[in-house]
Formats: C-alpha cells, structure tokens, sequence
C-alpha cells in the first residue's frame, strides 16, 4: 500500500511541477512578494511590516490558488485522459489513488512554500528586517489551510469538471476565510441571518484559525498551543475531506 | 477465464436523465489460452462491457468476473493487463518511466519493474524510443507503450480496447503477431474491434454485439463454416485413367493436361473426391470452401442483410 501511495504521489508531483497553471501561480507569489519590496522602500516607517503584509498574504493566497486550481483537476482531468482507468486495473484502490493525489499535490504545495518563503526572507532581509520564528510559523501555516483547500479541491475533482469544481471551491475559499467576520457581523442583527451565519460557520472549514499573520505583522506573542490546535485543525478537517474525496470516487462510475 | 451472464447496464443522460439502455442481457465465457475477438460497430456496448467487467462501472445486473474473482473485487487485478480505447498518458514521462510507473503500481520493486520495462518495451518494438518523452510519440507508439504497461505484472488475461485502432499495416501487422506470441506462451486475450481482417487472422472465438445485445458466439472457424455452400476442389498430377472417370462423374469440371478442377454443392462428397484422388496419386492444389467472409456474416448479424449483397 505505501509503495503505490508513493508511486501515485510521485507521480502528482512530478505532473503538478509541469502545470503552467502552477507555475503562474508562482509567478504571482513572486511578484507579490517583490511588490512588498518596492512598497516597502516607498512607504513612511515599519517597511518590514509592509513586506510581512503583503508578503505573507501573497505567500498565503499563492498556495490557496496552488491547492485549488491545480486540484480541481487532479481526478478529473485522469478520467477524462482514461489514464485513471488503467491505473484502476491494477491493485491500487480508489481511495490509495485519491490519497496519493493528495500527498503529491501537498509536496508540490510544500516545495512552493519553501522556494516563495526563501525570496520572502531574502526580501526582509534587503528592506533591513529580520526573518523570525514567527514569519517560518506563518508560512508552515500556509501549508495547513492550503491542506484544507485542497482538500475541497480533490473532493470536487471527484464527481465535477474543473471549472465547475473551481467555481465551487472559489465560493467555499472565500466564504471558509470569513465565516468569523461574518459570524461577529451578524450577531448584531439577530435573528434568520445570524442563524445562517452559525450553519456556515460549522459547515465550512474556518481558514482564520490557520491565520497567523496580523500576529506576526506586529510581533505580538502566540502561544504555542494556538500554532499546535490550528495544526491538528487543519489536519483532521483534511483527513475528513479525503475520507469524502475517497468515497465520492468508489461510488463513481468511471463512464 | 472470463465470465459474463446476463449482464445489463443502463445510463442516464442529460438533465432529465433519460435513460440509454447500453447493454441488454450480455452472457458469454472466455476460455484459459484463446483469443477471443469482441465484434461490433460504434456504440453497440463494447467497451461498457470491458469496464464492467474491469469494475470501473457497476452492473444494474448479472455477474461477471476475471480470472476466478468477480469484477468488483480486487482479486484478479494481479492477473490482468489492460490497454484502453484512446489511451492518454502522462506525456511529461518518457515510455519507459511510464512502464516502470505501472509497474511500480502493479506491485514491483523499482529494479524489478525497470527491468521488466525495459524486456517489454523491447518486446513491442520501442527499445529505441523508450528515453523519449511520450509527448514526441506517434499514435502507433503510443499504442505500443500502452501495450507494454498491460504486459507489467506478467498478466495471465490481457482485455485489449481497439488495439489497432490508428495502426498503419505494418503496426497492425506487428500488433497481431503480438497477440499471437502471447496466446502461444499461455495467455488469454480479449481484445474488442471492429477491423474485420484482422480477427480472421487472430481470433480462435468471437462475440458479434449490436445496440448492447450479444448476436453470435462462437469459434470463429465454426460461424464461418455455417455459411459454406460449396467448395472448388483442383487436382493435378491426375491419371488419364481418373481424368476419364472425373469426366465420366463430373461432367462441369474443368479439365486440363492432368489436372482437374471441379465445384461440389455438398462438402461431404468434395472430401470423398479429395481423399480418392490422393489415394489414386493425384496431388490436391486447392480445397476452397465458398462462404461468406466475416464482413458479410458481421454486417447480417448487425441485421443489414440487404447492404451485405
């Protein structure tokens, strides 16, 4: 079971390495990150706090994308190609399959974070900031909420095209990164709406809690626990997702 | 090796999921070591039944299995190779990480799948193209690679999807003379088509499906014979004695400076002839049954009689 995991996630990486998509997306952290140094030397006082910003939401948002869009198409497109269908014909399970997918797309999203959070670093370091713990917390903390993403992202791949599947996944992202906000706002009012928030709130994964990134901006304290619960969050929430992606894919016909 | 009773599948297209009857009643058995060709034209449930069978979609009814186990296990999935219609692989691979890849997946230790990669791209003729990427291939190579995947795992039962399809005569050609390599070491081969020539040169049996109902089935020499209605048998090295005697019997024949050709409405009395006139020193140049080719009896199986003649 390990080696065709491994065979599979192998593979998903190598192929996700290849993506244009992907490496636009690259691109674009890249360049998000170079804005904030440009910003940095153009703006009054706290230029690190400037590229920190923009910085780690470029990061953040570059591995969002990664994990969606290049997930979206990961069974689909393998159905669509019928390589899933000779792949199937071997001793690999549907959800060893799913899973593989899975592990390659997060190496692939793992190896991002490490090449965008190296030029980040490299970035604080020419605008005369520092690159602290809290800066390499909150990049490992990307890769948890993009765990997450991707984890939406497979489960739709599973029985959807990509663009619907992007579709979907866009509108679970952003709602997902506001149901606090949307929770606080809607307390005032009372009532159905509030309602409506909590059902979101519980329904859909809360990305905030991977959000470390106003904290390390301004340099305040974060208990450790905090870090270790978002961890676990964003793990168990992934694990139940591909336990769906899993199922969806053993019920679906492979027509 | 291969079982399928009263298999039936159903699907539901479109918005208002109309229903589309794919397979009505499917029954028919594979044998260990033949080659078994899977007839029928575009849409007559051909590959729905091989990816029933290869439990990539569900049966509303019926059973099948493979190799002992029914199709929804993962039994048989160690014995099978399969190559699918069209196959799409990862074109950033070259032939040969692919093989190793599906072999990888087959359950081989990495040395043990690259060296059996190398042994079975060789064997389909790619030894020279295998460290290209797949990207640069053409349609007959890329069949060939996907040939060489179904052989990883060293197979008992390969089920072949349109392996010709897109082939040149050559690539045929040397696709057929696989096929027949492999029953000759022992295994089965299923493979669906619609080239008729082929078949008649490869297929021990046959199926003929149309619009997802089994027609025929059965050895193919035996479907062929069922139509014969005459044979032309030549003779030469013929005694003046029998020359004399085939006049005298035969009065049609054809006779030349001793040789003799003469037509037999019944197949029986032809073999009488060929065996007296070998027993009387003549030499037999030619046993030609008349009877339909396999395009004629498919295009009557498919119920277009009228287009046949």
């Amino acid at each position: 079971m390990i080696e065709r995991l491994i065979a599979v996630a192998q593979n998903t990486f190598r192929q996700t390495l290849r993506e244009r998509l992907f490496l636009n997306i690259i691109i674009f952290g890249v360049f998000m990150i170079l804005l904030a140094m440009v910003l940095a030397n153009i703006t009054f006082g706290y230029p690190d706090r400037v590229v920190r910003s923009i910085g780690l939401s470029g990061i953040s948002i570059a591995a969002n994308l990664i994990a969606l869009l290049v997930g979206v198409a990961l069974v689909h497109q393998e159905i669509d190609r019928k390589t899933l269908f000779v792949v199937l014909t071997r001793p690999v399970r549907r959800w060893e399959y799913a899973v593989g997918r899975y592990l390659g797309l997060m190496t692939t999203i793992a190896l991002s974070l490490v090449g965008l959070g190296l030029i980040f670093g490299f970035t604080l370091i020419v605008v005369r900031g520092e690159l602290l713990l809290g800066d390499v917390l909150a990049i490992g903390m990307c890769w948890f909420e993009a765990a997450v993403i991707a984890g939406v992202a497979i489960s739709l791949s599973a029985f959807s095209t990509p663009t619907l599947s992007a579709g979907i996944g866009l509108g679970i992202w952003l709602a997902s990164a506001t149901t606090d906000d949307l929770l606080r706002l809607t307390q005032m009012a009372g009532g159905m709406p509030h309602q409506v928030a909590k059902g979101v709130y519980y329904l859909l994964p809360s990305l905030s809690r991977f959000n470390f990134r106003e904290a390390v901006i301004y340099q305040q304290q974060i208990d450790s626990a905090d870090y270790l619960a978002a961890c676990a969050y964003g793990l168990i929430y992934s694990c139940f997702l591909l336990v769906l992606a899993s199922v969806i894919l053993s019920r679906r016909e492979m027509v | 090796m291969i079982s399928v009773q009263g298999f039936k599948k159903t699907f539901y297209v479109g918005f208002r999921r109309r229903p589309s009857v794919a397979v009505r009643d499917m029954t028919f058995e594979v044998e260990e070591k033949e080659i078994f060709g899977f007839l029928g034209p575009n849409g007559s449930g051909k590959t729905t039944t091989i990816k029933a069978l290869l439990g990539l979609i569900k049966p509303d009814a019926g059973t099948l299995s493979l190799v002992g186990h029914s199709s929804s296990t993962l039994g048989w999935r160690d014995h099978v190779g399969y190559l699918p219609e069209h196959p799409t692989f990862y074109e950033f691979l070259t032939g040969f990480e692919l093989v190793t890849w599906f072999g990888r997946l087959a359950g081989m230790s990495r040395h043990e799948s690259e060296t059996a990669a190398k042994k079975h791209l060789h064997r389909v003729g790619l030894e020279h193209a295998m460290n290209r990427r797949i990207r640069g291939y053409s349609k007959g190579m890329f069949q060939r690679t996907g040939l060489a995947q179904a052989l990883m795992g060293d197979p008992k039962l390969l089920i072949l999807d349109e392996p010709m399809t897109g082939l040149d005569p050559i690539g045929r050609k040397e696709i057929r003379e696989l096929i027949l390599d492999l029953r000759d070491e022992g295994r089965t081969v299923f493979y669906s088509t619609h080239i008729l020539p082929d078949v008649e040169m490869t297929c021990d049996r046959v199926a003929i499906v149309n619009q997802g109902k089994l027609q025929r089935v059965g050895k193919l020499n035996d479907i062929l014979s069922e139509t014969t209605r005459g044979v032309s048998v030549r003779v030469s090295n013929v005694s003046e004695s029998l020359l004399a005697s085939i006049k005298n019997e035969h009065p049609d024949a054809v006779l030349g400076q001793g040789d003799a050709q003469i037509e037999f409405d019944d197949v029986e009395r032809a073999k009488i002839f060929m065996a007296d006139s070998i027993q009387a020193g003549a030499r037999l140049e030619k046993f030609e049954p008349h009877r339909d080719d396999l395009e004629t009896i498919f295009v009557r199986s498919l119920g277009g009689e009228e287009k046949a003649s």
